[in-house]
């Protein structure tokens, strides 16, 4: 097999390389593999033949041969971090998505809830499906390993995930699935689960929060218990946890930072800012009256649910009542800095568990509310087809 | 007693973090010494963490039931290095406490009361690296806070660092006192030996990644054996980074040399480090070399010889890995460096004093070790000794004098004994042999023994003759002379030449060289026919290299050997050629004299006196009766004078020389037309050979206006029809081709 075209982002340490660069490790003898300094023909698999394009040689088989041991290796590394890289991800388009937010604003909880609906609701995206990629060289790391302790404690064990510490080095470990649909190439979707404590400090964002940059959307969560208004009329306690957009200051003040071009695709990027827990609103509508949000209700669930297709039109109401209920809760600031700053921003409500948890348990069965509302949004904005509704 | 300061920072999630005013995972508090940046930077650069799977971790049930949480989450000690963003170095060490449960369970915040990750690390920053001592003072004096680790919202000193407001720290201090070394076991004694393994692999430059120590000990005998490697030597454990007791995690960190974990931990990942199993009932050990030194130690340990493993251990820290290592001369190395008896010459031989030179040792140690080995030395010559310690002994003292001279301490009764045995007793040969570190032992001797001690010539050279090896003679003479080398040049050659001695020129050659002796030797074999008859061809070179410089002060040089040496010298054939050589090359700056003095003075060949004869004629542009194909080619190479050579040429012609021969003088003697129409007119009135005169024709390159030229000097008209009506191009090809 032949593979040429653009450069593909490591999912670890975010390093840019061609197809041709990348490296392979021997399942056998475990040897890194480069590419040679000059290209032969002995190196290329049986169907792998040099291809001039751009006045680059762009060549590279789906295995290499290993020198010391003779056997083909097949287990593709970036060339920078030597971590290992899905084959099929180097051959085709990779989505990074990051799921950012301060501590307790849910992340954990969203994208096991994310994930599992995916599973669950694909056939109303075109028939999609999606299958973890288990590549990494601990065995506990994988994707699936991961995923499934978090399912098993939210989903059968009804408890809250623990809060994601700082210093955990799975932090950085990126949860890689492949969405795939039939005749079709595959994309494949990256995911980090980063503690929320990383982005108190501008500093700690450089170096703790790298595929920020490196990620082609972003999902930004807030969680909708720490907006002042939302605290006085619910009457819970100020005390402990910071502002829902606490940290959207470092995040601002660190793209900003960046050199004109990286600060230009920084502030380009489709970003969702999305509202988190909004069970607590639209279960007490009545709390909230005027300044509730129009045209929300936890009955009415995706429109794509109906199997009739997406509805951008759907985003774009939801998108306006969020817009028009932060007017109605004084939060004018942040709106105009997301105005200002953010060229492709849309923002969404939802609620990974459907309800209000214990402190640490959760009062009922786990019934997840528009979750997937801005992955579509954002897949759809990066070309990935899906039945959109005409309207 | 030295005082360590050190800064700390303490960081958990709480409610409120010194440095951001934040809940959460972060700097709680800190040393008021430290700043903010640096106090942030430290903790996220630290790692700390305390990783469990999710169905391992506390729930709020268990934490209420039993929030004695240490006896199932054991405590995490870490020691590493920190580099900072401004390239500093900070040295940590760090507790890492689990405490299972958000703050908000310490201060009834629901929205802060969640379960499983939470932890406390206290951690102490030191600008220098600390000793492994002073990490293990404070692992086993438990300077870290909390001091209460009860995991309760009653356990107001832990609630401190979660809850309200943060207080300062002051900075902390420790004092740096020895431990003593413990009760050595076998479990320890393996830890020893992974730790040397360790060091060892440190020390050798190889490509291999390092190999790290992963130790497995139950969690109750981890203070005490971070404690017993803090007594162990510095050397050996300055820099040994370590991550003690991690709840779930089995890799040695990259940052990490030490990884010790407990009974619960999963199986050690990194399968190439050295593996030390304590857990079982017998110590197992993997990734490990065997070898004596190894196997002794156990032994140590089973014998509870803990001072010889402490000085085992210092030896091995001497020792130059890089170096092939005998590891059963290293407990001899101990015996030189700590035991109180002296040593004999049957401990030692020139391997181990090998061995022992390859250690760093310090000058302390490195004194005594000597003078053991000095004692042992000098022992030897103290008493009528035999042959093979003699043997031994010169050996050894041949060794440290070459390769470390300055260790060599060699009493004056020892080099008398020596010089005595081998110049009075004439022993020379028999305790030299072959070897070559004997015979500097005993040059040695003579080197720093007393002059008087030394023989008189008659006896010195009595003694040489007892050996015949060229070495032998070489070193003994120069050593023997010294200075006055060059003055008894005569009396030495003689010597030499009455002796059976292998290579007599050589020798001779070897302590004369002529290039730097040409002056003495020029007197010496003038003085004496024998010189001259047996070192017939000492002189050739010398004469033959200077020639190209100054050939006739050179030749005169020569000249001035009185006839009886030169006929003896049997070179004269070649100098004088070297001489006729240079000087074909710019005749006129030969001697006539020389010329004259050479066929008088020198015996050689016929040919040579004829090259001779025609440089002189030549010189003075007499005639020569003779001309043949040597002398015509010799006369070309030195005569610039064209009608000289022209003359030679008519008398040349009587050998009858062949046509190539004559194109050839055209080409290097004919300087314009006259000349060639005269070389023409000659050869034809003496060979008359139309066919000769056209072939010359034929191979002169010249052009259509020069052979006009020619002709036109010409006077012999049958010549010049010859030269005029066969001169076409189509009739030179047809000639070439054959045909008339």
């Amino acid at each position: 097999m032949i593979i040429f075209g653009p450069k593909t982002t490591c999912p670890y340490c975010f390093g840019r390389f061609y197809s041709s660069d990348v490296h392979f490790k021997c399942g056998k003898c475990k040897k890194d593999i480069e590419p040679p300094k000059e290209i032969s023909m002995k190196w290329l698999s049986k169907d792998s033949k040099p291809i001039k394009k751009n006045h680059r040689w762009i060549i590279w088989g789906d295995t290499a041969n290993c020198p010391d041991c003779g056997l083909d290796a097949s287990l593709m590394r970036c060339p920078k971090c030597k971590k290992p890289v899905p084959t099929e991800m180097v051959k085709h388009k990779s989505v990074i998505i990051s799921i950012i937010g301060a501590r307790s604003s849910g992340k954990t909880v969203y994208i096991t809830t994310l994930i599992n609906e995916l599973k669950r609701r694909g056939e109303y995206l075109g028939n999609i499906a999606i299958s973890a990629v288990n590549i990494d060289d601990t065995p506990t790391n994988y994707t699936s390993n991961r995923y499934d302790e978090w399912y098993k404690q939210l989903y059968i064990n009804s408890q809250l995930p623990a809060p994601t510490a700082p210093g955990d080095p799975r932090n950085e470990i990126p949860l890689i699935y492949e969405i795939r649909r039939k005749n079709a190439n595959p994309t494949f979707l990256v995911f980090y689960d980063t503690a929320g404590e990383n982005f108190n400090n501008v500093n700690n964002i450089a170096a703790k929060v790298q595929f920020l940059k490196s990620s082609d959307a972003i999902i930004f969560l807030l969680d909708t218990m720490q907006i002042s208004h939302v605290q006085k009329v619910l009457g819970i306690s100020t005390s402990g946890g910071q502002k829902f957009d606490g940290i959207f200051d470092n995040i601002l003040t660190y793209f900003n930072q960046s050199d004109p071009k990286a600060k230009k695709q920084c502030f380009n990027k489709s970003i969702a800012f999305v509202f988190s827990k909004i069970d607590a609103i639209l279960d007490n509508e009545a709390k909230f009256k005027e300044t509730s949000i129009a045209n929300m209700s936890m009955g009415k669930d995706s429109y794509f649910i109906n199997g009739e297709g997406v509805s951008l039109a759907e985003f774009d109401s939801i998108d306006n009542s969020i817009k028009g209920a932060l007017k109605a809760w004084d939060e004018y600031n942040f709106l105009n800095n997301v105005d200002i700053y953010f060229k492709n921003a849309k923002y969404f409500g939802i609620s990974a568990l459907g309800s209000n948890p214990t402190p640490n348990r959760l009062a009922k069965p786990v019934s997840p509310y528009r979750v997937l509302d801005p992955l579509v949004w954002l897949l759809h904005e990066q070309n990935f087809p899906l039945p959109i509704k005409q309207e | 007693m030295n005082n360590t300061n050190f800064q700390q920072i303490v960081c958990t999630s709480s409610q409120k973090s010194i440095i951001t005013g934040l809940d959460g995972f972060g700097v709680r508090t800190k040393s008021a010494s430290i700043s903010d940046i640096e106090a942030d930077e430290i903790y996220y650069k630290s790692g700390l963490n305390y990783q469990l799977p999710a169905d391992q971790m506390a729930t709020e049930e268990i934490i209420a039931q039993n929030p004695d949480l240490d006896k199932m989450y054991p405590n995490t000690y870490i020691f590493r290095d920190i580099i900072l963003n401004n390239g500093t170095h900070r040295y940590i060490v760090a507790r890492t406490l689990y405490v299972g449960i958000d703050y908000g369970y310490f201060a009834q915040i629901d929205s802060a009361r969640r379960a499983g990750t939470n932890y406390l690390s206290h951690i102490l920053i030191f600008e220098e690296l600390p000793t492994f001592s002073t990490i293990s003072a404070i692992v086993n004096r438990n300077l870290f806070v909390p001091h209460n680790t009860l995991c309760s919202p009653d356990n107001k000193e832990l609630c401190s660092f979660l809850v309200g407001e943060p207080a300062l720290l002051n900075d902390g201090k420790i004092n740096n006192t020895e431990n003593n070394f413990p009760e050595i076991s076998i479990e320890f004694g393996c830890v020893i030996i992974a730790l040397l393994e360790w060091y060892k692999n440190t020390k050798v430059s190889s490509v291999e990644p390092l190999k790290k120590v992963a130790c497995k000990i139950t969690q109750d005998k981890i203070k005490d054996l971070i404690q017993a490697i803090g007594t162990l030597p510095t050397d050996l454990t300055n820099g040994l980074y370590f991550l003690a007791n991690p709840s779930f995690d089995s890799h040695v960190p990259d940052w990490a040399n030490l990884l010790i974990v407990n009974e619960n931990s999963q199986p050690i990942a990194n399968n190439d480090n050295i593996i030390v199993d304590l857990l079982g009932n017998k110590p197992k050990m993997h990734n490990i070399e065997t070898n004596y030194l190894y196997k002794q130690i156990i032994e140590w340990c089973k014998n509870k010889e803990s001072k010889t493993i402490q000085k085992i251990i210092q030896v091995y820290l001497t020792a130059d890995f890089n170096y092939k290592i005998n590891y059963q001369d290293l407990c001899l190395m101990m015996d030189l460096m700590y035991s109180n008896q002296g040593i004999t010459i049957h401990q030692i031989d020139i391997n181990k004093l090998k061995q022992i030179a390859s250690h760093n040792l310090k000058p302390k140690q490195s004194a005594t070790v000597w003078k053991k080995i000095n004692n042992a030395i000098n022992e030897v010559f103290d008493e009528a000794s035999d042959t093979k310690d003699i043997q031994t002994t010169l050996q050894c003292i041949g060794f440290i004098y070459c390769e470390c001279p300055d260790k060599l301490e060699l009493y004056d009764e020892s080099c008398n004994f020596i010089i005595d045995t081998t110049f009075n007793r004439q022993e020379l040969a028999q305790i030299i042999g072959a070897d070559q570190y004997r015979l500097e032992g005993v040059l040695c001797a003579i080197r720093q023994g007393k002059e008087s001690t030394l023989p008189n010539e008659e006896i010195f050279f009595n003694t040489l003759k007892t050996t015949n090896s060229q070495t032998i003679w070489e070193k003994f003479i120069k050593q023997y002379y010294g200075n006055s080398l060059r003055g008894s040049m005569d009396s030495i050659i003689m010597s030499i030449l009455q002796s059976e001695v292998a290579h007599k020129d050589q020798l001779v050659k070897t302590l004369f060289p002529v290039e730097k002796y040409a002056a003495d030797w020029l007197g010496i074999i003038n003085d004496n026919l024998a010189f001259a008859k047996s070192f017939p061809s000492i002189l050739t070179p010398y004469f033959v290299s200077k020639m190209e410089q100054s050939p006739n002060e050179t030749m005169r040089k020569y000249l001035s050997i009185n006839k009886g040496s030169l006929d003896l010298l049997k070179d004269a054939d070649k100098i004088t050629n070297a001489y006729l050589n240079v000087i074909s090359k710019d005749a006129p700056t030969a001697d006539k004299s020389i010329v004259i003095n050479i066929v008088k003075q020198l015996n050689i060949p016929v040919s040579t006196k004829k090259k001779c004869a025609v440089l002189y004629a030549v010189l003075t542009e007499r005639d020569i009766p003779s001309v043949g194909n040597t002398t015509m080619s010799f006369a070309l190479k030195i005569c610039k004078n064209k009608e000289y050579l022209l003359k030679l040429f008519e008398t040349w012609m009587d050998s009858k020389p062949e046509v190539s021969a004559i194109v050839s003088f055209v080409d290097k003697a004919c300087d314009n037309a006259e000349h060639v129409a005269k070389v023409f007119e000659t050869y034809y009135n003496k060979n008359k050979s139309q066919d000769n005169i056209l072939k010359i024709a034929d191979q002169i390159k010249w052009s259509k206006s020069e052979r006009k030229a020619v002709v036109n000097y010409i006077n012999n008209d049958d010549l010049k029809e010859i030269l005029t009506q066969n001169g076409g191009f189509l009739q030179k090809i047809f000639r070439k081709l054959g045909f008339k």
